[in-house]
């Protein structure tokens, strides 16, 4: 009898995990795709598609317009969500308001345009095969490029609820379009609007935010940022990462530090943004890995200088080479994480590679799924970097005060 | 006596263990590294610097001096505000509003023989505040200068330029412009391909002044 009611309770237990699990909440993934992470913005194989694309193993090179099949090499993500039966909404708008890539957000002389195709895939619930799914007679919706891109703000995606009575999952693989191609002088004419781009090693930038909006989601909404980097180089070459994205955009504030306003009134300034995500793993990472930041005033980052963060009296982009304290003050400066509040770490500029002490660290966020992508890992943070004036001002001389913050990123995974 | 095998098996599974795990973890420095220049000021100070670029030796970057006269890269078009960066810019001063004044001089071969007109384009860009000395956001602008003093259009910026960075809110507090870096672009005036092709080969040069004429 003993053992009786223990395999009754232990029958008891499974019943209710399974219950569990079957009322658990909807699940989103989104898996980035190192190609979208620093593209060529005078590639000629960002080519819309045709009606019904297909996913085709290999790369695309140079395809037709309208070509019905489709490559890794011209995904940026592939996202989605299953474990609902509701309607769900899909909403990409754009951090700067343009589809377009642009060199500066301040600026927009030079841009270039840029679209998504968004190819609709499912898992059917009877035969568990991966498909195309049509959703309001399209296997494939456009956005961007094709429209006004000066008015076109967000653009949404709705799979009704009448989809999940034929499928249990449902993501959508979208597709970098870059279509036309820029010609021999930077230049590309979009309805009746000509955009350029100029030579420079710097990146373009461009982040499409998605709010993923679900009844069965906790709290009814899930946001993914997808970042993208692109390059233009008279030679088509760039030695980029293309893996993970590091972005740090300072704002405005940075470019005009009143010292004598900070330190009096003890002011702490937000000088920038940051942002950084790798490309979603799928085998071979260590989970349990980290990635570490740390922010120096040395850009090898690998050696310690006394200096640290100091602001230097600057006349014709020269600095002092002797130190004092009527020509420099010193600063600390703090990242302060967005994405996983109450996370901050000062730093004093001294910071070096290797000593782990002196790492911010971000774990990896590990999604299960069972749509034939696999279990993906990838890590990311966002937030902002703030500065504090520590040193001692009343001597300092009038004039402009120069300082370079570095921030370093360090893998362990 | 049996104790110290036992202790050994210990010792060479706790080596055995740090090693695996010496080996497990691969840490990199990714070069991932961004610079974050910040800019500071103690009032009260005026400066303005211009600083040419020289292209780099292998000529893949594009942008820079010297340059080629006939590229297509500094060929007229009608938005004079692009065209191919040759020099940075910086003003900044505690004593805004400040009036500025740019000046060209059209491009002359050695000999004095050929002047050729230009645009220039320098774009500004400065934080703005608000009353309680909050950025928020840019002032942005592009100053359009022609060669050609003579020249007359709508798109030439009118000098002397008045730069200045009140507060957004209202209050008439006057905030310092520091525009550091900006680019200064060039492009040639609307010649035809057959007033080019009479341009003698050689060095072409010319002056370009920048002056703070008043606060």
């Amino acid at each position: 009898m003993p053992k009786r009611r223990v395999l009754v309770f232990v029958f008891l237990l499974s019943s209710m995990v399974c219950s569990i699990a079957a009322f658990a909440a909807a699940q989103t993934f989104m898996k980035q795709f190192s190609s979208a992470f620093l593209v060529n913005l005078a590639s000629n194989i960002y080519k819309a598609h045709g009606s019904s694309p297909v996913w085709t193993s290999g790369s695309a090179s140079n395809p037709s317009t309208n070509d019905n099949y489709y490559y890794d090499n011209q995904m940026l993500c592939t996202m989605g969500i299953s474990g609902t039966t509701e309607s769900v909404t899909m909403t990409f708008s754009l951090d700067s308001g343009h589809w377009l890539y642009l060199l500066d957000e301040t600026d927009l002389r030079f841009s270039r345009p840029f679209g998504v195709d968004l190819i609709i895939r499912g898992v059917n619930r009877s035969t568990g095969s991966h498909e195309s799914v049509t959703i309001n007679g399209n296997q494939i919706v456009h956005m961007g490029l094709d429209e006004d891109s000066s008015s076109v703000k967000s653009a949404t995606f709705v799979i009704p609820s009448t989809t999940w009575n034929t499928y249990s999952s449902i993501w959508l693989d979208v597709c970098l379009v870059m279509d036309p191609v820029l010609d021999s002088n930077g230049q590309v004419k979009v309805g009746s609007t000509t955009y350029t781009v100029t030579p420079t090693d710097d990146n373009y930038k461009a982040r499409i935010k998605v709010s993923i909006d679900n009844a069965d989601l906790a709290g009814g909404t899930e946001t993914y940022l997808i970042d993208l980097l692109g390059y233009y180089t008279t030679s088509g070459e760039h030695p980029g990462s293309s893996t993970a994205i590091l972005s740090v955009t300072p704002t405005a504030a940075a470019r005009s530090l009143d010292i004598e306003k900070l330190k009096t009134d003890a002011v702490v300034q937000t000088v920038a943004s940051y942002s950084f995500t790798t490309a979603t793993m799928t085998s071979g990472v260590n989970t349990n890995g980290k990635v570490h930041f740390f922010l120096s005033s040395t850009e090898g980052g690998t050696c310690s200088i006394d200096d640290g963060f100091t602001l230097k009296f600057t006349r014709n982009n020269k600095v002092p080479s002797v130190l004092n304290g009527y020509n420099s003050v010193k600063y600390t400066a703090r990242i302060v994480s967005s994405e996983y509040p109450g996370q901050t770490m000062d730093f004093d500029g001294n910071a070096v590679f290797g000593n782990t002490d002196n790492y911010y660290s971000v774990s990896a966020d590990h999604v299960s799924t069972s749509t034939g992508h696999g279990d993906l890992t990838r890590w990311h943070d966002s937030g902002t970097i703030e500065v504090r004036i520590t040193g001692d001002i009343d001597n300092l001389v009038a004039g402009l005060y120069t300082s370079t913050i570095y921030f370093h990123v360090v893998t362990d995974f | 006596m049996r104790k110290l095998p036992v202790c050994l098996v210990v010792l060479l599974v706790l080596l055995l263990a740090s090693t695996a795990s010496l080996f497990a973890k691969t840490t990199h420095e990714t070069g991932l590294t961004k610079a974050l220049e910040l800019m500071g000021f103690i009032r009260q100070y005026h400066m303005v610097e211009i600083l040419p670029i020289e292209e780099n030796e292998s000529k893949t970057l594009g942008y820079g001096m010297p340059f080629d006269i006939m590229g297509n890269d500094v060929s007229y078009q009608s938005n004079k505000t692009i065209g191919r960066q040759i020099a940075t810019w910086t003003i900044a001063s505690t004593y805004a509003p400040i009036s500025i004044e740019i000046t060209a001089t059209p491009l002359m071969n050695l000999a004095q023989t050929v002047s050729i007109d230009y645009y220039l384009c320098f774009r500004y860009n400065y934080a703005k505040f608000n009353d309680n000395g909050i950025s928020t956001g840019s002032n942005n602008g592009y100053i359009v200068v022609s060669s050609d003093s003579n020249i007359a259009s709508t798109d030439i910026t009118e000098m002397p330029l008045k730069l200045e960075n009140e507060s957004t809110d209202g209050s008439g507090q006057i905030y310092p412009i520091i525009s550091k870096s900006q680019d200064v672009r060039f492009m040639l005036s609307d010649y035809s391909d057959s007033e080019k092709a009479n341009w003698p080969g050689g060095y072409y040069t010319s002056t370009v002044t920048i002056r703070i004429i008043g606060s």
